[in-house]
């Protein structure tokens, strides 16, 4: 290190120019980043963002080789560590990866391998580049997952990946990634998966690690995660980058549209009648109300009046394996309105599926009671539930495995209107196109299967399931959690108006606090099973009481533009 | 029971419950429990529906015995009976048999006068030569084609591919035929029978082997190309992983893990495919011996290697459940909720 102090010429630790990857060939050549350009520092972080398909990960597998099989990869100039790269054999590419550039993957449980031991995953670049002995080696792997913040490295390095949580997980592949001491990292979507607390951690490690003088291409669709820890932002779209620049300049004054919608679509401080999306809200148009509320009306106004659902004071105990009990939720109690919405907030095992469980009358509670539109709903048989079933319907986070996938959307929609007795063809057909309009599709995704359809219309779908059968009460099992930004508020606006038009009762849950502050009237914190605090949306918002709430809060971008909540100074 | 291999979303909040060291223990003890238990029921099954079936097979055991040319005198027919048990009620005789079964005593056989066991035990190495070199082959062709030609390029795979179903359709009894042909008559490389314990095993093993690996790659092949599609795989490949090592290394041991619990059915495969294999190539072993007994209705032989094939059914699949728990630890824990 110390001889390299003596060239003072400071040369980007990555620079591209001009860089094209195309996949195909003549017809069918598929162009997925087109023409960008962009340097990455030492001591920098630099944000690629935009929505799945922009190129956006597949830039950043190119500057490891890895762009993948019959990837044509052009380029005016691209550098690493002052060296042009361009034509490198395959032996070259490989001395690079995990030594000069590492990757880090959003955390799954297969990221890392799950049959090998995370300290035989995190030394692994050591193996394949033969550095040092078989102890020096071990040795380092205890210091990388020490540097990624993993507690007690030694224990944690002889696990598997499906006994790590999920920030653990995420260390460690961050550790496996700097075992080999890169100075440039290429975190893809680092953070997505995890609750906004372990982000939090994880977005300081990353600070940390680009301060040490290493430089990070973030690869993210999460303006919110691009706000925290960015130094310069791109915004890729469609292969290619439409604008970049300081962070703050970029988000605080975008000047590209795309830029200002993808702004737009975040949920952030927004309180709830805010539109995230661009163009006509459907469902606000009188004609559209005129035309689909009159059937509705009949089926729930009879219900009207008091709360559509009321809890209370339920409980649950799950017996492990293990002979112990497990405490899923206690004495959680809570009523929702007709036509309002709560918002259930809460990390991972906080014990949202459970009450979704027995609000779906799946899991009976082991105390308590729970109401539904005026009737018992909990501690009685199905066959007193069973009537009340239609009035009750639920989407979840990923609609596909939902679906059959050999169903086209025309028979996904017939089978959920048979099942509230809509059988004769004409009146099934009517209103199956209904139920498109109402969720913004047309006649021409009939015939289309679920698995063609893109997350923001496969969503769509899944909520004119629900729909069929004339719902009061929608229990929303973060339906907008695996889409992106600007298909997020989409979904979120759809919702909103459906709400609207209907009067439908809302239960929705999200670990996305921004997301449930945009949703709810009121809001629920669950912690470890029990309700930490309880209260209007935008009172817990503005100034939460519970501890808990507070860091939860502290994670998300406040209201009132983009003031920076960690900086580099701070860590 | 087999091992059943799942890729989870990954979705927050679905982690494995960590289990503690003192649990791990008792579901291992448990489930060491219950393997031994079924291993004894599946022995018993097959025991008493051989015996089921043998009493169901029309004719005398008796003029079996004898041999159909041979004319007894009542007197002489009343000795024979008792002398076999042969005048015993039925339940009686099957009683007897599992006393004889605990003491290791398998009876005499019908033709030879000799015990059973003492048969069976002079044809149980060659068989389990036979069986294991064929097993053992299987799985290094099986491995090679998929780690060699799996997601390559279109015309290595697809060669790979369609080598893989034809070799898995060949009949082992016509394979055992045309490699006499070409390698023993032809070439002259091996002999059609015997000539020493290995190169008397190379022909006859290969034509169980070659069906069968063709059969495995085929189940191998697409959880190969499941992994290496993996985020796993990709992450390997970051750390400066060559080709071959993210294949041996990461891809082979998932496709290992459907391929191993297909093993213990395809010992069961093995055992009656050597039938036929064992007459053609003219090798000693239990297929011929069953062959033998079952064409002269020989019951105490037949019911002896039953017998000793269900014991052997049942340690190979606790031999391959032990070394899928080696691969995948989780399959302890998968096991266990299943059980």
């Amino acid at each position: 290190m110390s001889a390299l102090l003596q060239s003072p010429p400071p040369a980007p630790l990555v620079q591209v120019l001009h860089l094209s990857v195309s996949f195909g060939r003549g017809a069918t050549t598929n162009a997925a980043v087109r023409d960008i350009s962009f340097t990455l520092e030492a001591g920098e972080i630099l944000a690629l963002v935009g929505e799945s398909g922009s190129g956006k990960s597949v830039t950043g597998r190119a500057l490891l080789g890895l762009a993948g099989t019959g990837a044509r990869v052009t380029a005016e100039t691209l550098e690493i560590e002052g060296h042009s790269v361009l034509g490198d054999p395959e032996r070259r590419w490989r001395a690079r990866r995990g030594r000069q550039l590492g990757l880090v993957l959003q955390d799954a449980l297969v990221s890392l391998d799950p049959l090998r031991q995370v300290g035989h995953e995190v030394g692994e670049v050591l193996d394949a580049h033969g550095i040092g002995t078989r102890r020096q080696r071990h040795g380092r792997v205890i210091a990388a997952l020490r540097e990624a913040g993993l507690p007690e490295p030694e224990r944690r390095a002889r696990q598997r990946s499906g006994q790590l949580s999920g920030g653990q997980r995420q260390r460690a592949l961050i550790a496996a990634a700097i075992a080999g001491h890169p100075r440039i990292l290429i975190a893809d979507e680092p953070t997505t998966a995890l609750d906004s607390t372990v982000q939090r951690q994880l977005l300081e490690l990353l600070r940390s690690i680009a301060a040490q003088g290493n430089a990070i291409l973030l690869i993210t669709h999460d303006i919110g995660v691009v706000n925290e820890i960015a130094d310069r932002v791109a915004v890729m779209r469609e292969g290619q980058i439409v604008e970049s620049g300081p962070t703050e300049a970029i988000l605080g004054n975008p000047r590209h549209a795309y830029t200002r919608a993808l702004l737009a679509a975040l949920p952030a401080g927004k309180a709830k009648g805010v539109r995230l999306s661009a163009g006509t809200a459907v469902a606000s148009s009188s004609e559209f109300r005129h035309r689909n509320r009159r059937s509705w009306e009949s089926g729930t106004a009879g219900a009207r009046g008091g709360s559509a659902i009321v809890v209370d004071r339920i409980s649950k105990r799950y017996a492990t394996t293990g002979g112990m009990a497990v405490t899923a939720i206690d004495q959680v109690s809570f009523t929702v309105g007709h036509g309002r919405t709560l918002g259930l907030v809460g990390e991972s095992g906080a014990g949202k599926s459970t009450i979704a469980r027995i609000l779906l009358g799946l899991t009976q509670p082991d105390s308590g009671s729970v109401t539904l539109l005026g009737q018992p709903w909990s501690g009685v048989t199905e066959k007193v539930r069973r009537p009340l079933r239609s009035s009750l319907q639920m989407i979840y986070q990923d609609p596909l495995s939902s679906f059959d996938p050999r169903w086209d959307v025309e028979r996904i929609l017939r089978d959920a209107l048979r099942a509230i007795g809509l059988t004769e063809r004409e009146a099934a057909k009517r209103r199956t196109l209904q139920l498109l309009d109402i969720v913004g599709l047309q006649a021409k995704h009939l015939p289309a299967a679920p698995l063609l359809l893109s997350g923001g219309q496969r969503q769509r779908v899944a909520i004119a399931r629900a729909l069929a059968s004339e719902p009061a009460v929608l229990l929303c099992d973060e339906p907008v959690s695996a889409l992106d930004a600007t298909t997020q508020a989409q979904v979120l606006d759809l919702l909103v108006d459906i709400q609207k038009a209907f009067g439908l009762t809302y239960v929705f849950i999200s670990h996305d606090l921004a997301v449930i502050h945009h949703m709810s009237d009121d809001i629920l914190v669950l912690k470890d099973g029990r309700v930490v605090e309880q209260g209007p949306a935008s009172e817990v918002w503005r100034s939460p009481a519970h501890p808990y709430t507070q860091s939860l809060f502290a994670s998300v971008a406040k209201p009132g533009g983009f003031s920076r909540s960690l900086h580099p100074e701070a860590v | 029971m087999g091992v059943v291999q799942s890729y989870p979303g990954g979705l927050p909040g679905q982690e494995a419950p960590e289990a503690s060291p003192a649990f791990g223990r008792v579901s291992l003890l448990r489930q060491i429990g219950n393997r031994i238990g079924a291993a004894l029921l599946v022995i018993w099954l097959s025991v008493t529906l051989t015996f089921v079936a043998l009493q169901v097979v029309p004719g005398d055991p008796l003029k079996l015995i004898m041999g159909p040319g041979a004319i007894l005198t009542p007197q002489a027919i009343a000795v024979l009976r008792q002398q076999f048990g042969l005048d015993q009620p039925i339940l009686y005789r099957y009683a007897n048999y599992f006393v004889g079964l605990l003491h290791g005593d398998l009876g005499l056989s019908y033709r030879s006068q000799q015990p059973v066991s003492s048969l069976i035990a002079g044809q149980v190495l060659p068989s389990l030569a036979l069986t294991g070199a064929a097993l053992l082959l299987a799985w290094a062709l099986a491995v090679s084609s998929v780690v060699i030609s799996a997601r390559r390029n279109r015309v290595t795979e697809s060669i790979g591919r369609s080598v893989e179903v034809t070799l898995g359709s060949l009949p082992d009894f016509w394979l055992g035929l045309i490699l006499i042909t070409v390698f023993a008559f032809t070439l002259h490389w091996f002999a059609a029978s015997g000539g020493g314990f290995l190169a008397g095993l190379v022909l006859p093993a290969a034509a169980l082997a070659i069906p069968l690996a063709g059969f495995l790659a085929q189940v191998m092949r697409q959880s190969f190309e499941d992994a290496l599609d993996q985020p796993f795989a990709l992450s390997a490949r970051a750390r400066g992983l060559r080709d071959w090592r993210v294949r041996v290394r990461h891809a082979l041991p998932h496709a290992a893990l459907p391929a191993l619990a297909l093993s213990s059915w395809a010992f069961g495969w093995l055992i009656s495919g050597s039938v036929a294999i064992e007459e053609i190539f003219a090798r000693r072993g239990l297929g011929s011996l069953i062959f033998t007994a079952v064409s002269q209705r020989d019951f105490p032989v037949i019911m002896g290697s039953v017998v000793l094939i269900a014991v052997l059914y049942v340690f190979i699949n606790l031999l391959t459940d032990v070394l899928a728990i080696l691969i995948d630890p989780r399959a302890v824990r998968a096991a266990e909720g299943s059980a």
